[in-house]
């Protein structure tokens, strides 16, 4: 319950505050994680080389540039489309324990990327031209569609969504993929597999300036459409037929929310594998700082779910350095506890 | 004027309207009556599009099925039986949520002047939730108010259709929603609202309309419809209306020896 928050007198401004707030936050982050790094290389002593007018070497260009920057792009890219698909989907299901990893559709874009990992030789050679690097998260974002319509379809009754339908489907829809990935991977070669077992931990270690180029625009397309569908989602919480009532084009904040979350999430897991718990930690600290507001939400939403994921890039980068540890762990160990901590909060959850 | 016309309504397989006609007129209450699974509120969501119906709705002349809910939404407000929040708003912004275009200075005021209005005035920072459902139904109505509150823009009347509006709340607040609706239709807007108090129905209705069983059963003034036969009909027990002559207002008391009709 929510009765040990006293309500602040007007959180709309607080909520839009927190746009530069965050957005200071994510400088400093992005600023710290251009910093950090298992090789030596300093960004300080680049800096003072380029200031003065020296060229950097080698080393500090490839580290920097084409190893740090892209990790960086990629990191803030993927952070704001997990939070964002996140408070999507949420407001969509009109309920606060939504989130892509839980419910199923990860699974599905997951599913969708590894057919194109393993299956995608088998196309013909014009399309392969086509589509090229956009195969991987193109095949994902079907996957993510796919799971996403079928599970709104499955848990929805006449404009109420039942929590438990949706996450028990969720669960059903996440076996079935997992079950139809497994087949893939039987099938997969050893190169496949490889590339398969490092996308499915989760990590934005194999960031290039590619996968930033193909993903990036994606996710930044989705977010912009996302931030528009403020108002909608926040009828939609009332209930569809309120909403349609308020003036709300239902039918269309609906398709394109699940676009939206398609999309995001999507390209997301297709660069950086199955990455959990975003979604569901960020909207719901926001909406305890600053009320559940949509239109606030889901700009601040892009940008705390960016500076969390790039602190967990951080600490998954030094923990156990010069090794890694795949983010996906990171963010579970910090979310899980997070997730069952608002689970428990609910007493309406336990007569789902 | 609200028209609705030949309204056949299913929900499931079940037919529940079978070509009922019903119309209301601005500047006026028109209570919709009858006993449960009458069709009454279905009546309601087949005229606010809720459920699937055949039949042709005209609001202000205008066939609602060929209106956008943005168009819609300007011309009417809607008020739902109960309202369930999927996220902890609080009652200000709940409200807030029925000025359409947003807030300019000169609208700033209104959602809690509508908050007042239905007797919340100090509710705004409460957390939706936490209201009782009386409360809850009173601050729904206040967001319903906020999307229609001037009852007439250039010339053209809006609407307050209201699902039991006061079913929920105690005899003060029944009397003051009655009263709000009265002022709205007052001041030449339309109210429609499906109404379980016959005796509130007769004291602030203009017009009452008495489904029974799928079907429009009387329509009329509450003189015309505040009457034994009507009534015992309608409600399949025997009823007595008594209209003093000094109140001139007609109502009904439960009579336990004359039980059920047959």
């Amino acid at each position: 319950m929510i009765a040990d928050i006293a309500p602040p007198r007007d959180r709309r401004r607080t909520a839009r505050q927190a746009h530069f707030w965050l957005a200071g936050l994510l400088l400093i982050v992005g600023i710290t994680s251009l910093a950090i790094g298992a090789s030596g290389t300093s960004l300080w002593s680049a800096l003072h080389k380029l200031a003065a007018g020296h060229p950097l070497t080698q080393m500090e260009q490839v580290v920097l540039w084409d190893i740090r920057m892209p990790r960086l792009i990629l990191g803030v890219c993927v952070g704001a489309s997990l939070a964002v698909s996140g408070a999507v989907m949420q407001g969509l299901f009109r309920n606060p324990l939504a989130d892509p990893g839980l419910v199923g559709v990860s699974a599905g874009a997951g599913l969708g990327a590894i057919m194109a990992i393993v299956l995608g030789g088998l196309l013909p050679v014009g399309v392969m031209a086509l589509v090229g690097y956009w195969l991987v998260p193109l095949a994902a974002f079907l996957g993510g569609w796919g799971s996403t319509m079928l599970l709104y379809r499955v848990s929805t009754r006449r404009g109420r969504t039942s929590v438990a339908t949706m996450l028990l489907a969720g669960i059903a829809l996440g076996a079935l993929a997992g079950a139809l990935s497994g087949i893939l991977v039987y099938m997969a070669d050893d190169a496949q597999l490889r590339d398969l077992t490092f996308w499915g931990l989760g990590s934005l270690a194999g960031a290039t300036w590619t996968k930033v180029l193909v993903a990036c625009p994606v996710i930044v397309t989705a977010i912009v459409v996302a931030a528009s569908l403020g108002n909608g989602l926040n009828g939609l919480a009332f209930g569809e037929a309120t909403a349609a009532h308020m003036g709300i084009p239902v039918q269309r904040v609906k398709n394109a929310a699940i676009l939206t979350v398609a999309a995001a999430t999507g390209a997301a897991v297709a660069v950086s594998g199955g990455i959990g718990f975003i979604g569901i930690v960020v909207p719901h600290l926001l909406r305890l700082a600053t009320g559940p507001d949509h239109q606030p939400l889901l700009i601040n939403a892009a940008l705390l779910g960016a500076c969390l994921l790039l602190i967990a890039d951080v600490i998954s980068r030094v923990v156990i350095a010069p090794a890694e540890l795949p983010i996906g762990i990171v963010t579970a160990i910090l979310g899980a506890p997070v997730f069952l901590w608002i689970l428990l909060r609910r007493r309406g959850l336990v007569d789902l | 004027m609200l028209e609705a016309t030949n309204i056949r309504a299913r929900i499931g397989k079940v037919e529940i309207l079978h070509g009922i006609d019903f119309t209301a007129k601005a500047g006026q209450i028109t209570a919709i009556v009858g006993p449960n699974g009458s069709g009454k509120s279905t009546l309601l969501k087949a005229i606010t599009d809720e459920v699937d119906f055949t039949g042709v709705v005209r609001l202000n002349g205008q066939d609602t099925v060929t209106m956008h809910p943005w168009e819609l939404a300007t011309q009417r407000g809607v008020l739902p039986q109960a309202t369930m929040l999927a996220f902890p708003f609080t009652v200000i912004e709940v409200v807030r949520m029925g000025l359409l275009r947003g807030i300019s200075d000169e609208r700033a005021d209104i959602p809690a002047r509508a908050l007042s209005a239905v007797g919340l005035g100090g509710y705004g920072n409460r957390f939706y939730q936490e209201l009782s459902g009386g409360e809850q139904q009173r601050a729904q109505l206040a967001r319903v108010l906020c999307q229609v509150w001037h009852p007439i823009v250039d010339r053209t009347p809006r609407w307050l259709l209201l699902d039991e509006p006061v079913a929920s709340l105690d005899i003060g607040h029944q009397l003051l929603v009655m009263q709000l609706m009265k002022d709205f239709a007052s001041r030449g807007g339309g109210v429609v609202a499906v109404m379980h108090d016959l005796n509130l129905s007769a004291m602030f209705a203009d017009q009452m309309a008495i489904i029974k069983a799928g079907n429009l059963l009387l329509s009329g003034t509450p003189g015309v419809v505040m009457q034994d036969d009507v009534l015992s009909k309608a409600y399949g027990c025997t009823l007595k209306v008594n209209t003093p002559a000094a109140a001139g207002q007609s109502y009904i008391l439960p009579h336990l020896a004359l039980g059920h009709l047959p």
